[in-house]
């Protein structure tokens, strides 16, 4: 009896600690939050979202809504947040030369430091039919880089997403500014369209469960 | 020969006082009516004032040191930044005066033969009008000062070691008993105390009413200068690069017998029994006072004296407008960024001699991708941002354009950048984290990311670029969401300044240990961005 009142006791504090709030009133004061998609606008950024050139290179775009997911400010306060995640296929004349899937299996319970671990990341505040760039955090696994023999796929500043329709969205997948290596950087995928405009439809509302 | 003199203790309040007030103007003058066998007395003590030459007075300076020294007078009106002399090189790039009751001395750094890690040498004049006395001053650090002094843990106000001066040029014949000998420095106790300008006096002073540099005492020495023991306290307030101390000295000076004596407010008393001292004694033309220390420390030095150093030097400048051209390049045309690592190559104290390594993005990508050596170490990365608006995509291979830019470019640095730096100045490859140079270069301004605390910077990247799952080195989200959404409000949209000004504030209200710098291309002059205590922005200029 006494294990259980100290566990709910836990549990409670536990709880405490996080004050629901709803996800479009993100902003500057976070600590102690969890800015919560209580109106489920996070659902129409997730699904299947496709990209071709017309001429046999197409990136499909698999983004996942996941909860609760915990974050820091730059200060070190503490929060949640529901936020995108997600993986990517790249295939070229319908062969795939790139698979990010495992990468965010492997991740999808420790992701907080990064959303992009998998490949996809997106922490949009406001219902995609408002139209607001968000940005689309990204890691080039088509492009790995050797620092200090530690092997990474390229990082960088974001670019951003802009819904154009509820099914229909402009973005670019970016690793700006300054990648280092002292060992390489390996072209693993040459013709991935890094750093490009892209216009990516969304071809279903629900990506295959990641098991 | 070493000789441990109490006397170090004199040597050493005169260069505690003058770092106490190296880095200020002080023109403070207080007169104290002291009562003394019920005759009124007055007697104006003041206080040490120090300051760096100006330029336009630098040459008539350099002159009468020159003559003094017996040296061919310089040829042309301009000053250079060093003398090539029989005794090592003169720099005159800064030159410290200290002026107080006993006249104007003038500090200059010299870079001696015998200079090194622990050792540092002065030239100090002392100018008595018609007359002027130069010593070469030779400072020795102690083996565990010097390693804390060199890696900016510890200031010259805390100085432990010895000293050793030579007379060069002595025309008032005054006696030096310890000229050539070694003294010992040895650091005093100092009491961080809240400060206020005080004189008081002691008791036995003469009847001198004029007011005379150290009052007297009722005897009148062979000169005809009057004498007496003067006691003052000079509360120090001293900005160092490190932080702001306050700090109280007491002085006691005998000017009959030259006796003097020192303590802090914590009443600790060092050097008792003082004789008299190549430095006060009888003779008028023989008192020096405080004098000047200067050491060409690259830990020590301000970010402005180095950024404005390197100002100097073409290679430099040249690169800087390469970058800036690159930046001022507008859509369509096409754009690139360049980044470029610096490598001074046996440097000299005129010439950086920089090996310059250069990188270009691929074409209209906001993208530098360089290589650095596993062990290589730079002094310096510079690179330019270019102006994108990134409207246009592609949906089957259709090109579409929409009003939202989807790829922009930031007129401030990026958080890419941030990151840069650390992985760099983390890796080992900055050769010296307060003199490295990072300058992004935009459209007519250049910025310099300073940092100013090693370990902190580190620290605070051991946070935010390190996955904690794995260890491994990880431009988060964190740093982008503060730029974009949490409030600090970095975009593409705003205006130059207002990035500036909110970049500014983020390093401060985040304790980045990074601060900003900033200066046009042309016509350079760099002027800290200053975050004041009410979040306020203060541009102030690198004099």
């Amino acid at each position: 009896m006494k294990k259980v009142i100290i566990l709910c006791f836990l549990v409670n504090f536990c709880n405490a600690q996080f004050t629901i709030v709803p996800l479009e009133q993100y902003g500057s004061e976070r600590k102690d939050k969890y800015f919560k998609d209580v109106n489920n606008i996070l659902e129409d950024y997730a699904g299947i979202w496709r990209w071709h050139d017309g001429n046999g290179r197409e990136l499909f775009i698999y983004l996942y809504k996941q909860e609760g997911v915990n974050q820091k400010t730059l200060g070190g306060d503490a929060y949640k947040r529901d936020v995108i995640v997600g993986y990517y296929i790249y295939k070229e004349n319908n062969i795939e030369l790139l698979n990010t899937r495992i990468k965010l299996i492997e991740n999808f319970n420790s992701i907080s430091f990064s959303v992009a671990v998998g490949g996809i990341g997106m922490t949009p505040t406001k219902p995609i039919s408002q139209h607001e760039p968000t940005s689309m955090f990204f890691r080039d696994f088509s492009r790995i880089v050797c620092f200090h023999d530690q092997l990474k796929p390229a990082m960088g500043t974001a670019c951003e997403f802009v819904s154009v329709s509820n099914n229909l969205a402009a973005v670019a997948l970016c690793t700006n500014g300054l990648i280092m290596n002292t060992c390489g950087v390996q072209e693993v995928v040459p013709n991935f369209p890094r750093n490009i405009g892209l216009g990516i439809e969304r071809i279903s509302t629900v990506a295959p469960p990641l098991d | 020969m070493k000789h441990k003199l109490k006397t170090g203790g004199i040597f050493a309040l005169a260069l505690f006082l003058v770092y106490l007030y190296g880095c200020q103007k002080e023109e403070l003058e207080i007169e104290q009516s002291i009562s003394t066998k019920g005759i009124p007395f007055k007697v104006e003590v003041p206080q040490v004032e120090s300051y760096f030459v100006a330029e336009s007075s630098k040459g008539k300076v350099i002159d009468k040191l020159f003559k003094a020294l017996g040296y061919a007078t310089r040829t042309g009106g301009n000053v250079t930044e060093s003398y090539e002399t029989g005794i090592g090189t003169i720099l005159t790039d800064e030159i410290l005066a200290v002026q107080d009751v006993f006249g104007t001395k003038y500090t200059f750094k010299l870079d001696h033969p015998e200079k090194d890690f622990y050792t540092f040498f002065n030239l100090v004049m002392v100018d008595k009008v018609d007359k002027t006395i130069v010593q070469l001053i030779k400072y020795k650090m102690a083996p565990e000062f010097a390693v804390l002094y060199r890696s900016g843990q510890k200031q010259l106000d805390s100085f432990h070691g010895t000293t050793t001066s030579y007379v060069l040029s002595n025309p008032c014949l005054c006696e030096f008993p310890n000229d050539g000998v070694e003294l010992d420095v040895i650091p005093g106790d100092y009491t961080e105390t809240p400060g206020g300008g005080t004189v008081s006096s002691d008791s036995g002073f003469g009847n001198d009413p004029g007011g005379s540099s150290g009052g007297g005492s009722g005897h009148i020495l062979e000169d005809g200068e009057p004498c007496g023991v003067v006691v003052f306290s000079v509360p120090g307030y001293m900005t160092t690069p490190s932080g702001t101390h306050l700090k109280n000295f007491v002085f006691t000076l005998n000017t009959c017998t030259g006796e003097f004596d020192w303590s802090t407010a914590s009443n600790r008393k060092i050097n008792k029994d003082l004789n008299q001292t190549e430095t006060y004694n009888e003779n008028g033309c023989c008192s020096f006072g405080a004098i000047g220390i200067m050491d060409d420390n690259e830990s020590q030095n301000n970010p402005c004296k180095k950024l404005k150093k390197r100002l100097n030097d073409t290679s430099f400048t040249d690169k800087v407008n390469e970058l800036n051209n690159a930046s001022n390049i507008l859509p369509p045309n096409t754009r690139n960024e360049i980044g470029v690592l610096m490598k001074d190559v046996n440097p000299t104290n005129t010439n950086y001699n920089t090996q310059f390594t250069q990188f270009s993005s691929p074409p209209n990508t906001l993208q530098i991708t360089f290589n650095l050596e596993p062990n290589s170490k730079f002094n310096g990365f510079m690179h330019n941002h270019f102006f994108n608006f990134g409207l246009n995509w592609m949906i089957g291979g259709i090109p579409v354009t929409q009003p939202q830019p989807i790829q922009n470019s930031i007129n401030m640095f990026s958080d890419a950048d941030i990151f840069t730096l650390w992985t760099m100045l983390k890796n080992n490859h900055v050769q010296e984290y307060d003199s490295f140079l990072f300058i992004m270069v935009y459209q007519g301004k250049m910025f310099q990311l300073q940092i100013t605390n090693k370990n902190s910077f580190i620290d605070f990247g051991n946070i935010l670029f390190i996955n904690q799952q794995s260890g491994e080195y990880e431009l988060g989200e964190t740093l982008a969401h503060e730029y974009k959404q949490d409030m600090s409000n970095i975009t593409f949209a705003n205006s130059q300044n207002l990035n500036r000004d909110n970049f500014a504030k983020m390093l401060k209200k985040h304790n980045v240990a990074l601060e900003l710098y900033e200066s046009n291309v042309l016509n350079p002059k760099w002027r800290k961005v200053q975050v004041n205590n009410n979040n306020t922005i203060q541009l102030v200029d690198c004099n």
